[in-house]
């Protein structure tokens, strides 16, 4: 018998579900990335260069992972994080690589600690509010790290928070290694998910930049479970489940970026 | 004492050696089976994981579990132990010394697990299932 996922408490979305506009008080900012300066991979982030894992062995990966309570969403659960809330600023596209250090840490053992995506994006953008995409939010991580929340409120758009103290803290929470992923390849999405690394997603339909935590077996296909950086108001608890191919409401990303070692602190 | 009974007594010292040393149970698999003394210090507990990130896909899936298994970590800290699961080159220059130390440790191969607890401990190849690094983790619990 063909395995399917739980998917009972989730929001899956199928095209025509969702309105194509933004439900009002939430925001995006995805801007879709300039692909003549930052080429995939020759840019900053180096390319996907694994073994893509053969779709033959997914149902059976995505079973036992539900089985062993592998999934990330199994870590967040276990650690009660939750979903990001970029709160009405257009730092959709810092949020969900954010996203995927937290998790990431919880993942390594390493203390859960809220990061701030405005201690990247704003910087980035010479404190405006506006909008990027997922590899200029990695390249800061990278070389600069983010600040904890507790010292840089997870939306503050303000030049002083930017000093000596925060400088110091944000060398804790780099990342080390990262891949770029094959824009719309929805294997490599899915071989990261299998081994449990956190991918930041953007749809260029949606203006938006999410992350993928989790692979998901649907009847007659497969999907991918999200968490969107809308608060828990938003769909199931903040996450919902994309299905495979291409255009609205559906799982293959236009840029992805998968952070897979941060440092350990 | 004659050349003989020499060589007797040599080869009876030998033997009573291998046996003692062939009776000695492995805690798991991996070639460094010795428990003492603790590959790391630390008082309580303490476990560390190493592994490649990028070569995860190359690792049998049973084995893959343990490194992302919830409940060996639960297991773990529900004895009031400490678990890290790092990538063999992770920046760990803010963790704590022990951690470093246990990074530092020679590895034969990966993945690979750490153990100590007080003055035992156990530092070998990572075993393939759940089960089987609970029970390894049991040992020094």
């Amino acid at each position: 018998m063909t395995f399917i996922s739980d998917t009972s408490r989730d929001l899956i979305l199928d095209p025509g579900e969702l309105a194509p506009e933004i439900p009002q008080g939430l925001s995006t900012g995805y801007e879709e990335r300039d692909w003549s300066a930052a080429p995939y991979g020759a840019g900053y982030a180096a390319p996907f260069d694994i073994q893509v894992i053969p779709r033959a062995e997914w149902r059976d990966r995505i079973k036992d992972m539900e089985a062993e309570k592998s999934r990330l969403t199994d870590f967040c659960d276990m650690e009660g994080l939750t979903v990001l809330d970029q709160n009405g600023t257009n730092y959709c596209w810092a949020n969900g690589p954010t996203h995927c250090v937290e998790i990431l840490r919880v993942y390594q053992g390493l203390p859960m600690v809220r990061l701030s995506p405005a201690s990247i994006a704003a910087p980035i953008k010479n404190y405006r509010n506006v909008g990027g995409w997922g590899e200029q939010a990695l390249k800061y991580i990278v070389d600069h790290g983010l600040c904890p929340q507790s010292m840089w409120p997870a939306n503050a758009i303000d030049r002083s928070l930017d000093n000596t103290t925060s400088r110091e803290a944000r060398q804790k929470f780099q990342v080390s290694e990262w891949w770029d992923l094959d824009p719309g390849n929805f294997d490599h999405l899915m071989t990261c998910l299998l081994l449990k690394i956190p991918v930041a997603v953007a749809y260029n339909w949606w203006r938006h930049l999410v992350m993928a935590l989790d692979p998901v077996a649907l009847d007659g296909g497969f999907g991918i479970r999200i968490h969107n950086s809308w608060g828990t108001r938003w769909g199931a608890n903040g996450t919902a489940v994309f299905r495979e191919g291409y255009g609205r409401n559906r799982a293959n990303p236009d840029e992805m970026i998968a952070p897979r070692v941060t440092t350990a602190s | 004492m004659s050349v003989k009974s020499l060589t007797n007594f040599a080869v009876i010292v030998l033997l009573v050696f291998v046996l003692l040393r062939g009776g000695d149970p492995s805690p798991g698999p991996g070639p460094v089976p010795d428990v003492d003394p603790a590959p790391f210090p630390s008082d309580g507990l303490a476990v560390l994981i190493v592994y490649e990130s990028a070569d995860k896909g190359t690792y049998p899936p049973s084995q893959l579990n343990v490194i992302d298994s919830t409940t060996l970590r639960k297991f773990v800290k529900d004895a009031g132990g400490e678990i890290r699961l790092f990538d063999k080159d992770i920046d760990a220059q803010y963790e704590a010394e022990k951690w470093r130390e246990a990074l530092a440790k020679p590895r034969d191969s990966l993945p690979w697990i750490l153990i100590s607890h007080g003055g035992k401990g156990y530092s070998g190849a990572l075993p393939e299932t759940v089960d089987a690094t609970k029970e390894l983790i049991q040992k020094y619990k």
